[in-house]
C-alpha cells in the first residue's frame, strides 16, 4: 500500500526480523516502568472504548466529556514520559472507537491510532483517521474473513497501515489464529501482525461453559513463529511493567530468537 | 386461549422484564412485548426512499393488524458499517429521521432505527421509539451509555462474535445507566466465514435474567461477505428460522421487508419479499394461537 507523502510513516520499516512491538498497558495512565521493552511503542485506552468485565468500564456509565478525555490523553503521554530511551519519550498509541475519539487524539501527542476489531468497518471512523493523518493499526474484526480487511483497509488509502489480526471467532469466547488468513494479509502487500493477547484471550469475552485452558502464554511461542514464518512483522501484547504479565513478553523474545528453518 | 401446562397465558397479563422486573415490556400505546403475540419489527433494510418506506409500512400494519400482531417499522438512515467502501449507506440522518417521525404519524406506529455514534443516539431518540445498537458495536461503551440516556427503548443486536453472556453483561450496563428498556435481539453467530448460524439456545440465555428477547430472521440468514464485496444470504431459510424461534419463545421479531428485494441497495439476498413476509406472520400467527 502508498503511504502518501503527506501522511506520517510508522511502520514501513517494520520486518520480521526487527518487528514493531506494540505493549499493552492494563490502564492508560499506567507508567512505563523501567522494565518496559526497548524500542517498543506504548499502547493505551484513555476512553475506555469497550465494555469489559473491570469495572474500570462496567462501572463508567456517564459520557466523558472532552476535557477528561484531554486529561487522559495527558495522563497518556505523562505515563510515557517516565522512561526515556536516548532522551526520547516513548511513543505511543491509542485505541479510537469514534470520529471525535480519532480528532482528539490527533491533537495530542499519539503517535498512531488504534482502530480495534469491532470498528474495523466504520466507514465514518476510518474517514476521520484519514483526515487525520496519523499510522493507523486497523485490527481485523474477530467475524469479519481475512479478504474482507482488504476492503477495510481501503478505506484508509494512503496512510500507513498495519493491519492486525486479533484471531477469528472459534465458537463463544474463543480465537483461533489461521495461518491461511495471515497468508492473505500478507498478499495485500500491507505490513501485518498479530494481537497476542486478544488472540489467547479475547478482551471481554465471557462465557460459562468455556474451558479456560486458551488462557495459556505457552501457546505464544508457536502462534509467534508462525506468525514470523508467514511474514508477520509486528506484535500487539499485554504488558504490565516490571512485574506482573510479561509472560507474553518472555515468550516474543524466545521465539524472536530462534532461528526459522 | 389453550393452556400449557398448569400456566394460563393471558394477553392482559403483561410479563415484567429486566432484572428484577424493572420494565413492562412497553414500547409505545397498545404495543408491548410478550411471548403470547411476539412484536413484529420490519420494514426496508435501508430507507432507500420515502415511498419504499410508505408502502412496506402501509403492507406490514395491515398484515399485522389482520392477524393480531403489534406492528413497530423499522428502517436505517444510514449504513455506516457496508463491506466495501463506495458502497450506498443511505438518505442520512436528518432526510432519515424526518422520514421516520413521518411514517411514525401517517401509519400510526412506532419506529426503530440504529445509531452509530452518540450524537446520532440523541439526535434518534428524540425521534424514534426504540434506539438499536448495530450487533459490531454491541460493546461500545459510550454509545451505550448514549442510549440509554435517551430514555427510549434500547435494543441491542448481539455481535456475532458474542456469547450470550457478553449482551446479558450489555443490559446489566444498559440499567446501571438507569435504562431498564432493554430487548436483547440474536441476529446469528459467527460460523467460520462468511456463514452465520442461528443457535436456539442464546434465546433462552439471553432470557435468563428477565430480559425481552427478539429474534432477527433476516440477518440470521446472512453469509456475510460472501457476494463479492457485498452480504449474501439464504433468504428461502429464514421462514423456519423464524418460526424455530418462536417455537422457543420471542418477545419480538425483527425482519427486513422490501418490495423489490432483489434489486435492494442492501441485503439484496435476505431481504424479503412483501408476499413471503405476510406468509411468515400468518405461520407464525397459526404457531402461537395452538
Amino acid at each position: 500500500m502508498n503511504v502518501s507523502s503527506s501522511c506520517v510513516a510508522l511502520w514501513h520499516t517494520a520486518t520480521p526480523q526487527t518487528p514493531a512491538l506494540l505493549a499493552v498497558s492494563p490502564a492508560f495512565d499506567t507508567p512505563l516502568g523501567e522494565g518496559f521493552p526497548a524500542g517498543a511503542l506504548s499502547l493505551r485506552d484513555p476512553f475506555r472504548w469497550k465494555l469489559d468485565t473491570t469495572s474500570a468500564s462496567t462501572g463508567l456509565t456517564q459520557l466523558l466529556d472532552d476535557a477528561t478525555k484531554l486529561a487522559a490523553l495527558k495522563a497518556c503521554e505523562t505515563a510515557c514520559d517516565t522512561v526515556r530511551e536516548e532522551g526520547n519519550k516513548v511513543p505511543f498509541g491509542v485505541y479510537v472507537s469514534s470520529v471525535s475519539e480519532v480528532a482528539l487524539a490527533a491533537a495530542s501527542r499519539a503517535a498512531f491510532l488504534y482502530v480495534p476489531g469491532e470498528v474495523c468497518r466504520q466507514a465514518d471512523v476510518l474517514d476521520a483517521c484519514v483526515k487525520a493523518g496519523l499510522p493507523v493499526a486497523l485490527e481485523r474484526g474477530p467475524f469479519l474473513p481475512p479478504s474482507d480487511m482488504v476492503r477495510a483497509s481501503q478505506k484508509l488509502a494512503g496512510l500507513d497501515v498495519l493491519l492486525v489480526d486479533a484471531g477469528g471467532v472459534n465458537g463463544y469466547a474463543d480465537r483461533v489464529v489461521d495461518p491461511r488468513g495471515l497468508w492473505i494479509l500478507k498478499e495485500t502487500g500491507s505490513p501485518f501482525g498479530l494481537h497476542l493477547g486478544e488472540a489467547l484471550a479475547p478482551q471481554g469475552a465471557q462465557y460459562e461453559w468455556k474451558p479456560r485452558w486458551l488462557e495459556d502464554a505457552r501457546f505464544v511461542r508457536p502462534l509467534v513463529l508462525t506468525a514470523r514464518a508467514l511474514g508477520a512483522c509486528a506484535y500487539v501484547f499485554p504488558f504490565e511493567g516490571n512485574a506482573g504479565l510479561n509472560v507474553f513478553w518472555e515468550a516474543l523474545q524466545e521465539a524472536r530468537q530462534e532461528t526459522v528453518r | 386461549m389453550k393452556t400449557s401446562g398448569s400456566e394460563t397465558k393471558s394477553l392482559g397479563t403483561p410479563k415484567v422484564f429486566g432484572t428484577g422486573g424493572a420494565w413492562d415490556g412497553v414500547l409505545a400505546p397498545g404495543v408491548q412485548l410478550g411471548r403470547v403475540k411476539p412484536v413484529v419489527m420490519a420494514g426496508p433494510c435501508m430507507f432507500e426512499s420515502w415511498e419504499l418506506g410508505l408502502e412496506v409500512g402501509r403492507a406490514m400494519k395491515a398484515q399485522c393488524e389482520a392477524l393480531g400482531f403489534s406492528y413497530v417499522f423499522k428502517s436505517s438512515y444510514d449504513k455506516a458499517n457496508r463491506t466495501s467502501k463506495g458502497t450506498e449507506r443511505g438518505p442520512g440522518l436528518q432526510q432519515g429521521l424526518e422520514w421516520l417521525a413521518r411514517i411514525r404519524e401517517e401509519l400510526g406506529v412506532p419506529v426503530l432505527t440504529d445509531v452509530h455514534s452518540p450524537e446520532q443516539a440523541r439526535e434518534a431518540g428524540a425521534v424514534v421509539d426504540v434506539v438499536q445498537i448495530p450487533a459490531f458495536l454491541c460493546e461500545q461503551r459510550e454509545l451505550l451509555v448514549a442510549a440509554a440516556a435517551t430514555g427510549k427503548v434500547v435494543q441491542v443486536k448481539k455481535g456475532q462474535h458474542a456469547s450470550p453472556e457478553q449482551v446479558l453483561r450489555v443490559a446489566r450496563f444498559l440499567e446501571a445507566c438507569g435504562n431498564p428498556r432493554v430487548i436483547l435481539c440474536e441476529r446469528g453467530t459467527s460460523l467460520g466465514y462468511n456463514n452465520l448460524v442461528f443457535d436456539p439456545r442464546n434465546l433462552l440465555e439471553m432470557a435468563r435474567e428477565g430480559h425481552a428477547v427478539c429474534f432477527d430472521g433476516t440477518h440470521a440468514a446472512q453469509l456475510p461477505g460472501a457476494g463479492q464485496g457485498v452480504s449474501s444470504g439464504l433468504r428461502h431459510v429464514i421462514p423456519a428460522l423464524v418460526r424455530a424461534a418462536v417455537a422457543v419463545g420471542v418477545d419480538a421479531v425483527f425482519l427486513e421487508v422490501h418490495t423489490d428485494p432483489d434489486n435492494a441497495l442492501s441485503d439484496a439476498a435476505t431481504q424479503l419479499p412483501l408476499t413471503m413476509a405476510s406468509e411468515i406472520l400468518e405461520r407464525i400467527a397459526r404457531l402461537v394461537s395452538h
